[in-house]
């Protein structure tokens, strides 16, 4: 077989960007947030879990390791592959409860987060959400 | 032959002319064996490209993409470039080079033999400090693979030309830039003192914050945190142990460390809490190095009198002083007992678009939430 030699070749090198549109999923006993969140926040380590009491808007900024009451949160860029989970009771029961009365124990909740570019910020407002259909594990069927 | 050198004196040819001047005359016939280690030509010049914004600023977040953008695209449309990486570095001074990330790994990348080319706008988003300028330039000049710089605008490929007075002089053009903004901006700041209007960032500023219109006000959450601080003080409890009664509450500093006794010690000097601004108390020595000196008296300070809303009174603060001077005689020594603690404390980010958002602790407990949660509401 004879070699192939790419630079004979014109390719183009196209960049496939993920165009998921950035979602926060609220689990019964995780969060969840889309890769597209981590890739637009540019895969910062770590962020800050803030929230507006009256406005009921929850956000997470991107930050140093070492800022006050920072969380783990990206991989590298190379290594995170899907999406990122957190198992925070304190954040959930904050979202829950701002959420009020349209919160059912059994569903799951998922909101859109609008990035806030040069804040390296994204902001989620928890009054606009899509319930989902309950979560079931795959093996108990 | 006989000559005349530039003394006057007469001088006889020597060999060494003789020889050249035969050269000329009789044509000897000579073989070129050309060089063989330039590689140049059959491989790609490996390019890099630098840019650089000064600001985070929307009107410059536009300079920044299209720089990025379209040395991504000459690069490529370029069949003799390779491109190595695009290294970019927003909000970072030109005037030093040690908080750029990228321009000191690109330096590294030159350094390990990545890159052969490196292509920048021009002069002043390379390097605003002549100094840095130059030192960079001979340095990458003389790497065993030499890296050049190609200024776009000036069409200067510093590997190519030998004009360094050139460089040199857009250099010391591009740093003078700087120095003269710097020094409109210190003016403008000085006039400012003068007519009474101090400059109070209250972001990491213990006690006050400000205002929609931007006007300090005193921040009730953590004034009473100061007012905790001076009580205690003047009712004869140590620094210390200030700074560790608040850390066992759970207080953070206004930064979000520990309490010491130094910080503590910082809060009863600064005269602030009792409604005094001193002005200029710092200078800046020149806008390179970027040090900051305490103003012994150097350049003039500016007071103004009640330019705060106070949180302690100016007799306690007085008073303090004094005991500051002289701790140990100051005390009554008595240890105090059962002192009232500020209650749980909940930070919020002080200015910002995220301006009174609290950030979430995710150690608060069940009961903890519903409390931070029902605090908002009363307020």
């Amino acid at each position: 077989m004879s070699k192939i030699n790419f630079d004979d070749y014109n390719f183009e090198v196209i960049s496939v960007e993920t165009t998921g549109s950035y979602l926060l999923t609220l689990n019964k006993n995780s969060l969840t947030f889309d890769k597209s969140i981590a890739e637009a926040l540019g895969y910062t380590s770590h962020v800050k879990p803030l929230l507006d009491r009256e406005n009921k808007v929850f956000a997470i900024q991107a930050c140093k390791a070492n800022s006050l009451k920072s969380i783990p949160f990206s991989k590298p860029e190379s290594q995170q592959k899907g999406s990122i989970k957190m198992q925070y009771g304190a954040i959930r029961n904050l979202l829950r409860s701002l959420m009020g009365d349209k919160w059912k124990e059994e569903m799951r909740y998922q909101f859109k987060g609008d990035l806030i570019p040069d804040k390296k910020a994204m902001i989620f407002e928890l009054e606009k959400f899509e319930e989902l259909s309950p979560f079931i594990p795959r093996n108990t069927k | 032959m006989v000559k005349k050198n530039d003394f006057g004196k007469e001088k006889k040819v020597t060999k060494q002319q003789k020889k050249i001047q035969d050269a000329f005359d009789n044509k000897r016939k000579v073989e070129v064996i050309p060089a063989k280690i330039s590689d140049s030509h059959i491989q790609k010049k490996r390019v890099a490209a630098y840019c650089r914004v000064s600001t985070y600023a929307e009107s410059q977040s536009g300079s920044f993409e299209l720089q990025i953008q379209s040395y991504k695209e000459k690069i490529r449309l370029n069949p003799e470039w390779k491109l190595v990486d695009i290294y970019a570095d927003r909000g970072a001074s030109g005037t030093t080079i040690k908080k750029r990330e990228q321009f000191n790994r690109m330096l590294n990348d030159c350094r390990l033999n990545k890159i052969d080319l490196i292509i920048v706008k021009n002069i002043s988003r390379f390097s605003r400090n002549v100094l840095d300028f130059i030192s960079i330039y001979r340095e990458l000049k003389a790497l065993t693979n030499p890296v050049g710089v190609y200024i776009e605008d000036l069409n200067i490929n510093t590997l190519d030309t030998t004009s360094e007075t050139l460089l040199l002089m857009l250099s010391v053009v591009a740093q003078a830039e700087s120095e003269q903004k710097s020094e409109a901006i210190t003016w403008s700041i000085i006039e400012r003192f003068k007519k009474g209007l101090p400059i109070i960032p209250t972001h990491n500023f213990l006690g006050f914050t400000k205002d929609r219109f931007g006007k300090v006000v005193i921040e009730e959450s953590e004034a009473e945190i100061v007012r905790f601080i001076y009580k205690n003080f003047l009712e004869g409890v140590r620094a210390v142990d200030i700074a560790s009664l608040l850390n066992e509450t759970n207080i953070p500093t206004v930064a979000g460390n520990k309490w010491k006794s130094s910080s503590i010690y910082r809060v009863l000097r600064n005269e602030k809490y009792f409604g005094l601004v001193i002005m200029q108390k710092t200078f800046t020595v020149d806008c390179f190095t970027h040090k900051k000196k305490v103003n012994h008296g150097e350049k003039p300070q500016y007071l103004l009198r009640n330019g705060l809303p106070a949180i302690v009174s100016e007799e306690d603060w007085e008073l303090v002083q004094e005991l500051l001077l002289n701790p140990r005689k100051g005390f009554k020594k008595k240890v105090v007992k059962n002192i009232e603690k500020p209650r749980n404390f909940v930070s919020t980010i002080k200015s910002g678009v995220f301006k009174g958002f609290i950030v979430i602790d995710t150690k608060w407990t069940k009961e903890e939430v519903a409390e931070v949660l029902s605090k908002g509401e009363h307020q």
